[in-house]
């Protein structure tokens, strides 16, 4: 271990979007189910607005961030699955970023959470008494099934969080990977020749920052 | 067993499977008519929630569907006959408390027919802000009964 040193691999802006995500998805599960339909409509906003963050710096953030530095075709997934579940040694040394498993796993809790606050947007309850911001848009009916497939993406949202769980406890117990602590400080042991992060540019960050309130404060302007 | 008695078996177990069935799709056509009459509230619960968000909001609109709802209102009752709770193996969200308390029921649809009731005198007389505290008092019943009679939607 003499030859690592804790590098910075996860840059600010994604801790941040992914420690925001955290709280906002267990605000929205509490919020639902006390009845509090207006703080749930509000944080759905917020987690539209971090979305469409997540998605602006998976395409000019940092390095470490970007949707092309972390998703690998099948037989490089295939490759990691082995090595990981096949004991011994693992894979062959730290990667800086995502590894070619957790970068999928990404950009299905990135997927699925987009879906279940698109679906959000127009859904109705029964009574036909509340509902998301652009509900005006659909009937009755389709309103009602989008709440009702809004709920049952919540439901597969719930199995990737634990599954993402599940592999945290394992490079935590198995590998002796601290993870958490990564994604707390933004650093992680590596090879001193190993990749480490490089910073996305301040515009983007602006760009991003502006998308992601504009939606946000546009959808609850629209809920309010 | 004698060929005369199995005939009178198979006889009174074909009965029972034609009456069965009978009763199962009868539960079955009842519980899509309470479907359908509790989309007709549904629809006319969102529609006039959301004229009341626009601005300014229609009178006709509203006077429209605090119409149907007074109207529908009062049948509530007739789609909840004893049989069409979950006991009848169809796939239903109303509850068995439904005809366990049928006073409470009663009361609870009668409350809702009050307040549709309500509601439309207010729109018909072209007064919003009335009529916008109405409908409110038509969602409380919606909700009070709900919480007491209907499963939970899974979503």
């Amino acid at each position: 271990m003499s030859a690592l040193r804790r590098v910075r691999i996860w840059d600010l802006p994604t801790r941040l979007f992914h420690w925001g995500l955290v709280i906002l998805i267990g605000l929205a599960w509490w919020s639902i189910s006390t009845g509090q339909l207006s703080l749930h409509r509000t944080v759905g906003a917020l987690a539209a607005g971090l979305v469409v963050f997540r998605l602006w710096w998976g395409l000019f953030g940092g390095s470490t961030a970007r949707f092309s530095d972390f998703l690998r075709g099948p037989r490089t997934v295939l490759a990691y699955a082995r090595a990981l579940l096949g004991g011994g040694k693992g894979p062959e040394g730290l990667t800086a970023g995502h590894n070619p498993m957790g970068g999928w796993s990404v950009v299905a809790l990135l997927a699925v959470t987009g879906a279940i606050v698109g679906l959000g947007l127009f859904a109705v309850d029964t009574d036909g008494l509340e509902s998301g911001p652009l509900a005006s848009l659909v009937d009755y009916d389709t309103g009602r099934l989008a709440s009702h497939w809004h709920g049952l993406a919540f439901d597969l949202l719930k199995i990737l969080v634990g599954l993402h769980l599940v592999a945290i406890g394992f490079y935590a117990f198995i590998r002796r990977e601290n993870l958490i602590r990564a994604m707390i400080d933004g650093k992680k042991p590596l090879a001193e020749d190993g990749e480490a992060l490089r910073p996305g540019r301040f515009w983007a960050l602006g760009v991003g920052l502006v998308l992601g309130a504009a939606v946000a404060g546009l959808l609850i302007r629209m809920t309010g | 067993m004698t060929r005369n008695t199995t005939f009178r078996v198979l006889a009174a177990v074909a009965v029972m499977a034609v009456a069965g069935s009978a009763l199962a799709q009868d539960a079955a056509s009842v519980e899509k008519a309470r479907k359908d009459f509790f989309h007709v509230l549904g629809k006319a619960a969102k529609g006039s929630g959301e004229e009341f968000k626009k601005t300014p909001p229609s009178i006709a609109e509203i006077q429209k569907f605090a119409a149907i709802l007074d109207a529908e209102a009062p049948k509530l009752p007739s789609h909840f006959p004893a049989g069409s709770g979950p006991e009848s193996g169809v796939k239903t969200e109303a509850k068995a408390d439904i005809w366990a308390k049928p006073d409470a029921f009663k009361k609870a649809a009668a409350d809702l027919a009050t307040a549709a009731h309500n509601y439309n005198l207010a729109a018909q007389k072209g007064d919003l802000m009335a009529a916008g505290a109405a409908m409110k008092a038509v969602g409380g019943a919606c909700k009070a009964c709900h919480k007491e009679f209907k499963a939970k939607d899974e979503h």
